[in-house]
């Protein structure tokens, strides 16, 4: 008996400025799995997770995104987060002014909200901040600095998990997460998604690089060319790949 | 002569008894009356009231009084419920005089005529430029009464003077007022005032601080601007600094109809600092402009300017920084910066820096930029669960809070951010 699927995707079609990026994606993600998405430059990796995400610039034509029953392409970006939709960006954006306290406070508030549950107790708060910021090492970062604001390329993405294991999401994507890393950086974020792993979430690790997968070991590799899924298989897809490169996909 | 100034002198030439009874001025308002007859009420062709409108000004100049009912204070933020208020040009409490064991002095300008008239004439009109537009002149001319505040040498005061400008009453009606804030060398003090009036209000309202900042001495002026009704508001302060004193301003303007604020900064003596901040969140047919003029007539002092806008509807804002370096005033730094955000397509906005630097060895930057939220950070913001309303909010109040980087006293702070929040929350639908 197959797996119960928490995000199902048929044929998704998605434009950006009237050139069409996804050229139908069919891609099923069953609860408690890892599927990576890899692909080259060009291929339209990160629009699918933008598109699952809600970015406004993408035009979804055709198709269908259901998230654990529901399709929802028609939602907005803070419901499909509210829902448990999680985006660990590929470049996060700094905001000045905003401190990394009151945002982290801000966005674990919204989700209790919106379970009905009431505000988090503040010491419980700076316990569970200080305690994920620490296994992170970000801990100076988070309670000095405005969000994302002179952060290093690794402490960015070290706040993109922060912010995930905060929020404890059931489908996570995960944009170019090793992209500007290095070994030991990659290592303690992989540490983070491998931590959360369990049957009751799934990942979606968009990555161009094999590199990433000896550390975040996938269920399924889906190699993505010009907008379609062309290959899906076991881990040792990538290899395969490492070995031949996209050029032979791409045929 | 443009009728507005005919009209002003004529109400002038009519009301000097009664001028001089109110506050007694001697011979200064006559030297007044002579520049403005020369230098006339500003027009727009002039090239710093480009963005001014002048247009209804001429129907308030036929009196400086309008009959108000009792003042409800309800509305204003509490810190201000208190403070004396000059209630259209008047001290509401006529007999308004506080004075300290250490030599302290706070109270109506009219009284500090009465008691110290030497004190007060070795100061007043000395940092006012009559010279540079009518308007200054015609201040002096009609001046009805304002705060004064004198800190003599080495005081320092821990609590800040905090004080209200009014206007109310249904008839048209022109103010005048002059406040005197002295701070000597080695004193310290910080002056909140909210200025505001009711919703009956149709006036013109044009207030001259003057800033006398001894050496080593530090003086943090704050104003906050939520005019209620349809009052054409002028708001000038002029500052003259001495050696190594820091001159603090920060101007909020959180509702008008059509406000002009413009400060003056001169450093006389080398070693000082001046930090300027100002914000104006504006909607509907608001008109905001500041002016900014930075004498570094001396070496080594300091200017930061931090002005930031947000602006809806349609609304409209301006911004002019002009920093003068002279030719002695090596070693000088001076920053500017002027940040606008506009929300909708009708809403305008002007942005002008204006550098004339003599000097060679100086460090001078400005910056001034127009633009709209980022869309990245917005979404970035809702990916995490933050609805639409309250992802922008959160993103226009850290644009605007940064402009108030400059205050020290807090809480005085956090009552800036709540009310700039319940400004944003009204036009951000």
């Amino acid at each position: 008996m197959s797996k119960q699927a928490i995000l199902e995707i048929k044929d998704l079609h998605a434009s950006v400025e009237g050139k069409e990026i996804l050229k139908g994606i069919n891609l099923t993600i069953p609860y408690g799995e890892l599927h990576a998405i890899m692909g080259p430059n060009g291929a339209g990796k990160s629009t699918l997770g933008s598109v699952i995400a809600g970015k406004e610039e993408f035009e979804v034509t055709r198709g269908e995104v259901i998230f654990k029953g529901k399709d929802i392409l028609e939602m907005e970006p803070e419901e499909r987060a509210l829902e448990g939709v999680f985006m660990s960006f590929q470049n996060p954006v700094e905001i000045p002014g905003v401190s990394m306290p009151n945002f982290l406070r801000t966005i674990i508030n919204a989700h209790r909200e919106h379970r009905g549950d009431e505000p988090i107790p503040p010491a419980e708060f700076l316990k569970k901040m200080k305690e994920k910021s620490a296994f992170l090492g970000i801990e100076q970062m988070v309670r000095g600095r405005s969000v994302n604001e002179g952060f290093s390329g690794g402490e960015k993405k070290k706040n993109e998990m922060l912010q995930m294991m905060l929020l404890e999401p059931e489908f996570v994507i995960l944009d170019e997460l090793d992209s500007g890393l290095d070994i030991d950086a990659i290592r303690k974020v992989a540490e983070a998604v491998n931590n959360m792993r369990d049957s009751g979430n799934a990942f979606l690790a968009i990555t161009h690089y094999q590199r990433l997968l000896d550390y975040i070991v996938p269920d399924v590799i889906h190699i993505l060319v010009d907008g379609k899924i062309v290959k899906s298989g076991d881990k040792n897809l990538a290899l395969e790949l490492e070995k031949e490169g996209y050029e032979m996909m791409m045929g | 002569m443009s009728s507005i100034t005919e009209h002003f002198l004529e109400y002038f030439d009519s009301s000097i008894e009664k001028l001089e009874d109110r506050l007694p001025l001697g011979g200064v308002r006559a030297i007044a009356r002579k520049r403005f007859a020369e230098e006339g009420f500003p027009h727009r062709k002039m090239e710093k009231w480009r963005n001014t409108s002048l247009r209804s000004i001429k129907e308030y100049i036929r009196s400086q009084e309008s009959d108000y009912p009792k003042i409800d204070k309800s509305e204003w933020p509490s810190r201000f419920q208190d403070a004396p208020v000059l209630v259209n040009g008047k001290m509401e409490d006529a007999s308004y005089w506080e004075e300290a064991e250490n030599g302290v002095q706070v109270g109506s300008l009219r009284i500090a005529i009465q008691r110290y008239p030497d004190l007060v004439k070795s100061y007043f009109n000395k940092n006012n430029k009559e010279e540079l537009y009518g308007t200054f002149a015609l201040n002096t001319m009609l001046a009805s009464d304002g705060l004064w505040v004198y800190v003599p040498k080495g005081v320092q005061l821990e609590e800040p003077i905090i004080a209200v400008q009014y206007t109310s009453g249904i008839s048209p009606a022109v103010f005048q007022l002059r406040n005197i804030f002295i701070v000597e060398n080695g004193a310290e003090a910080e002056v909140q005032i909210l200025q505001t009036s009711d919703m009956s209000d149709h006036h013109f309202i044009q207030d001259i601080t003057e800033c006398f900042v001894g050496d080593r001495a530090i003086l943090r002026r704050h104003v906050l601007q939520q005019f209620q009704g349809e009052t054409i508001a002028f708001s000038t302060a002029f500052s003259a600094q001495g050696a190594a004193s820091e001159y603090i301003s920060n101007v909020c303007t959180l509702k008008s109809f059509q406000t002009r604020n413009e400060q003056h900064v001169l450093f006389q003596e080398p070693g000082s600092v001046a930090r300027l901040g100002g914000l104006y969140i504006s909607a509907k047919k608001e008109r905001v402009e500041n002016q900014v003029f930075i004498d570094h007539a001396v070496p080594e002092c300091d200017s930061h300017e931090n002005f930031a806008g947000v602006l809806s509807e349609d609304a409209q804002g301006a911004f002019t920084g002009h920093i003068l370096v002279r030719e002695d005033a090596q070693k000088t730094n001076a920053f500017q910066a002027s940040n606008n955000m506009v929300l909708s397509d009708t809403a305008r906005v002007r942005s002008l820096p204006f550098l004339e630097i003599y000097a060679d060895d100086v460090k001078c930057s400005h910056g001034a930029t127009v633009g709209k939220l980022n869309d990245e950070a917005l979404f970035y913001l809702r990916s995490r669960g933050i609805n639409e309303k309250e992802a922008r909010n959160i993103l226009l109040t850290s644009f605007a809070a940064g402009t108030l980087e400059n205050i020290q006293d807090e809480p005085y702070k956090q009552l800036l951010i709540d009310e700039l929040q319940s400004k944003l929350s009204e036009i951000n639908v």
